[in-house]
C-alpha cells in the first residue's frame, strides 16, 4: 500500500495498520476520525466508494460484521489497499450499515451518532425508551479508540474491580487534604451537579463509598476525577496527548482549540508525553485511600504550608495499591516519537498546535499516539498541591505511569 | 524506574535540579509553577542556591545530566535538555550570565 493510499484510507475513516503484518514493528496509528486539520476532500472521478449510494450514509453503529480491513487492525488483503477493500464492501447491497469503522470522510455530522440497534446489551448500550431497542451509545470514534486500546494493550473492558468497601468506609477526606463531606452531602452534590460536571455521572454506578470520595475530591478541586479516571474515554485520552485537547473542557470548540478546561482566561492546555487513566472509579478511590496511608504521602500532607513551596510527587507501585491485577484497570496513550526523540515530538506537537490556533500551515507533522503497552510493574504518581484554602496540601491528582 | 530520580539517587548528580524542576514544572502540577519558582529563585534559600548551581553546570555541559532523567521527570516541550535549561535560566534569572566570570 502506498503512503498516499494509506493516507486516503485514513481520511476516509478506514483503520489502517501502517506497518502491516509483514512489518515486525508495532503499528503506529493516527488518531481516530477527523483530525482538527482535516479538510473536506472532493471525491476523485474514479473513486468507486463515492459513487456508492450508501457512501454518504452515516455509520449506524452495528458491530456485527466488521470489515477485514477495519477496526481489528489487520492490514487489508494481499495486494489490495484498505480503500479498495472499503470500496468493495461498500458496494455490496445492505453491507454499508454493517461495517464497523468505515465511514464517509465527508461526514460532518455531530459527534454523537443517531442511536441505532446494537448487537447485544453491554455497558455501551442503552434501551431506547420509545422503541425498546438496545442502542449503541458510543460514537464511532470512541468505539475505534476502545478497540485500538484493547487490540494493542490487551485492555479488557469487562475486567471487574472488587472495591474494598470496608477500607473505603474508613476514609477521611481531610486526611487527603480534601474537603470534609458526609455521605448524604456527597449524594446531593452528585445529584445537583451531574449535568454541569458530567464526570460525576461515572460514579453513579459505583459503591456509595466511592461516590463519597469522588464528591469530596471534586469539591476540593482535585483534577483526577476529570482527567485521570473512568469518565475520560479512550478517545479523549488519546486526543489529549496527540492534540492537547483537554477532557475537562466541556465546550467542544474550545476543546478542539486546545483551551484548558480548568484554568481561567482561556489558557492553553498542557500535557506530558502520555495521557493515562484509571478506568474504574472504585479502583481510583481505592488507590487514593491506600495511598494516603503511605508515610511519604502523610509526611507531604502534614508539611507546614508555604505558599511558594511545591511538593515533589510521590510514586507508589500499582500492585501495592490495587493488587497484582491492578494494572488491568490502567490505560494510557503515548505520543509517537516519529523517528525522533520524545522530547522533540513534544516540541513538534506544540508547534503544530500553535500553528493550528493561528490558522496557518504547520511545518511540524500532525502528532500521533500509541496505546501504552502495559502498566504491569508501573506506579501511580500522587501529585500533591495546595488546598483551595491555601492552608495546607491535598492530593490533587493520581497519574498512572507504566514501567520504564 | 519505579521511583523518582531523587529517591533512587538522593546524593546523585543534579538531584536538586531534577526534583525542583519536576515539582514546579511538570504538566500535572499546578499551572502557576513557573511563576512560583521565579519567586523562590528571588528568595535565594539553600535549596535554590543548590538548584541554581546545578542548573548552571547542566547548561555548561548537558552531557553530564543523567541519561534521560530530566525529560522523563519534567516532560518539557522545549525539544532538548539544553533548550529547556537555557529557557529556564532566562525565565528565572533573566539576563544574568550563566558563567559568573562573564559578569561585567
Amino acid at each position: 500500500m502506498t503512503p498516499a493510499a494509506g493516507r486516503e484510507a485514513v481520511n476516509a475513516g478506514v483503520l489502517v495498520c501502517a506497518g502491516g503484518l509483514e512489518d515486525s514493528r508495532r503499528a503506529s496509528w493516527l488518531p481516530t476520525g477527523r483530525s482538527p486539520t482535516a479538510r473536506a476532500r472532493m471525491p476523485s472521478a474514479d473513486s468507486r466508494s463515492w459513487t456508492c449510494p450508501h457512501a454518504r450514509r452515516r455509520w449506524n453503529g452495528r458491530p456485527r460484521s466488521p470489515s477485514p480491513a477495519a477496526a481489528c487492525g489487520r492490514p487489508p488483503g494481499r495486494g489490495r489497499s484498505a480503500l479498495d477493500l472499503a470500496a468493495f464492501f461498500l458496494l455490496q447491497p445492505g453491507y454499508c450499515g454493517r461495517i464497523l469503522g468505515v465511514v464517509d470522510g465527508l461526514d460532518r455530522g455531530p459527534e454523537i451518532d443517531r442511536p441505532v440497534e446494537a448487537a447485544a446489551v453491554s455497558e455501551d448500550t442503552s434501551r431506547d425508551s420509545e422503541t425498546n431497542v438496545v442502542v449503541e451509545k458510543r460514537t464511532r470514534r470512541e468505539a475505534h479508540a476502545d478497540l485500538r486500546q484493547a487490540a494493542e494493550s490487551g485492555w479488557d473492558r469487562s475486567f471487574k474491580f472488587d472495591p474494598p468497601r470496608e477500607e473505603l468506609a474508613l476514609f477521611r477526606p481531610e486526611k487527603a487534604g480534601l474537603n470534609s463531606v458526609s455521605i448524604g452531602e456527597a449524594v446531593r452534590y452528585i445529584e445537583q451537579n451531574r449535568d454541569s460536571r458530567p464526570w460525576l455521572q461515572t460514579v453513579e454506578r459505583s459503591c456509595p463509598e466511592t461516590r463519597w470520595i469522588f464528591a469530596a475530591a471534586d469539591l476540593s478541586g482535585a483534577h483526577w476525577p476529570v482527567r485521570h479516571e473512568g469518565w475520560v474515554s479512550e478517545e479523549r485520552s488519546m486526543r489529549r496527548v496527540a492534540y492537547l485537547e483537554d477532557p475537562a473542557q466541556l465546550d467542544p470548540d474550545k476543546r478542539q482549540a486546545g483551551i484548558d478546561g480548568l484554568l481561567p482566561r482561556d489558557r492553553h492546555h498542557v500535557c506530558a508525553d502520555r495521557s493515562t487513566r484509571i478506568t474504574n472509579p472504585d479502583a481510583c478511590a481505592t488507590a487514593l485511600v491506600r495511598g494516603i496511608r503511605h508515610p511519604a504521602i502523610q509526611a507531604a500532607l502534614a508539611m507546614p504550608f508555604d505558599r511558594k513551596y511545591r511538593q515533589r510527587p510521590v510514586w507508589l507501585p500499582i500492585a501495592d495499591l490495587l493488587g497484582k491485577d491492578g494494572h488491568k484497570v490502567c490505560t494510557g496513550w503515548q505520543l509517537h516519537p516519529e523517528g525522533a526523540s520524545i522530547s522533540e515530538a513534544m516540541e513538534n506537537r506544540r508547534a503544530w498546535r500553535t500553528a493550528l490556533a493561528e490558522g496557518r500551515p504547520s511545518n511540524a507533522p500532525e502528532p500521533r499516539a500509541l496505546p501504552v503497552p502495559t502498566f504491569e510493574g508501573g506506579t501511580i504518581a500522587f501529585i500533591i498541591s495546595q488546598n483551595r484554602q491555601r492552608t495546607g496540601y491535598k492530593i490533587a491528582s493520581l497519574v498512572p505511569q507504566p514501567p520504564d | 524506574m519505579n521511583q523518582p530520580y531523587w529517591t533512587r539517587y538522593p546524593d546523585g548528580p543534579f538531584t536538586t535540579l531534577i526534583a525542583v524542576a519536576t515539582a514546579y514544572l511538570h504538566p500535572e502540577t499546578e499551572p502557576d509553577g513557573l511563576e512560583t519558582l521565579q519567586e523562590r529563585a528571588a528568595d535565594d534559600d539553600v535549596e535554590m542556591r543548590i538548584f541554581k548551581d546545578e542548573l548552571r553546570h547542566a547548561i555548561r555541559d548537558p552531557g553530564l545530566l543523567p541519561g534521560n532523567e530530566l525529560f522523563r521527570h519534567v516532560s518539557y516541550e522545549d525539544g532538548s535538555d539544553e533548550k529547556f535549561l537555557r529557557r529556564l535560566w532566562r525565565d528565572l534569572y533573566g539576563d544574568e550570565p550563566v558563567n559568573p566570570s562573564d559578569q561585567p
